[in-house]
């Protein structure tokens, strides 16, 4: 059968027509009046439609300054929790552990530093349940300083998607001192988790 | 004495390159110290525990 065709009461007409493949195709219209969205309009009649709401959706840190040993991981335990209207910082494990699935933007700050003058390497490792992985984009911060105290912050933006009931999120350093083996000074400036979309 | 120094007496012919590339020592701060979590590297075997801790 080809498409049905509805006639105005005065002008115009609708036609209704079925797509060329097999199976049915059902069109339920609800119960209510109302306007159907077309694809070439601009949704801005549409009403009822919250956006994200990014008021507590987020998690907000700073830290203290880790002595890292030389050539060494180490999970960043220094932190303290500015805002966490959620409790999705586990300030016990120190881990991020939300309790809502999605898509996840996280920023972070970090002011590294070393004794001496000479080059200090640094990288910020996001771990993602315990395990370091690549695509979270955690080896791209690398850290060169050649005088005695951090002349800037190193920069950092990551997504993660974290199921809402297991996944979590740990932050770890790695220092490396070219000029012999002395500690590596990491301060976490600010950090914040947010909550972008499923 | 460290877990890097440990390596740097096994391997002093080792170069900053090779510490970095080649293993991973890591501490997950849960009281249990640093720990070997992995070796790549393409010539020289991982040490063992029983060598690591021989290094005075």
């Amino acid at each position: 059968m080809a498409g049905v065709i509805l006639n105005g009461s005065t002008s115009g007409s609708v036609t209704l027509d079925p797509p060329a493949v097999a199976g049915s195709t059902v069109i339920t219209l609800p119960s209510t009046s109302g306007t159907m969205l077309l694809s070439n309009g601009d949704g801005s009649g549409l009403t009822g439609i919250s956006g994200a709401n990014f008021t507590n959706n987020y998690v907000r840190l700073s830290g203290t300054q880790l002595n890292n040993a030389q050539n060494s991981v180490t999970k960043y335990i220094l932190e303290t929790e500015l805002s966490d209207t959620n409790g999705w910082w586990d300030s016990t494990n120190h881990k991020f552990l939300p309790n809502k699935a999605g898509w996840y933007q996280v920023n972070c700050s970090w002011t590294p530093s070393r004794a001496a003058t000479g080059v200090l390497q640094f990288y910020h490792r996001l771990y993602k349940n315990g395990t370091f992985q690549d695509e979270l984009g955690g080896r791209n911060v690398s850290y060169a300083n050649s005088t005695n105290s951090g002349p800037g912050h190193v920069n950092c933006t990551y997504f993660a998607y974290l199921n809402g009931s297991t996944d979590y999120l740990e932050n770890y350093v790695y220092t490396y001192d070219y000029g012999g083996g002395g500690d590596g000074w990491v301060t976490l400036t600010h950090m914040y988790i947010s909550w972008v979309g499923v | 004495m460290t877990l890097f120094e440990k390596i740097k007496t096994l391997y002093p012919e080792f170069t900053d390159d090779d510490h970095i590339n080649s293993y991973v020592i890591q501490n997950d701060m849960d009281g249990k110290g640093e720990y070997l979590a992995s070796w790549s590297h393409p010539t020289a075997p991982r040490p063992t525990e029983e060598q690591l801790q021989g290094v005075a």
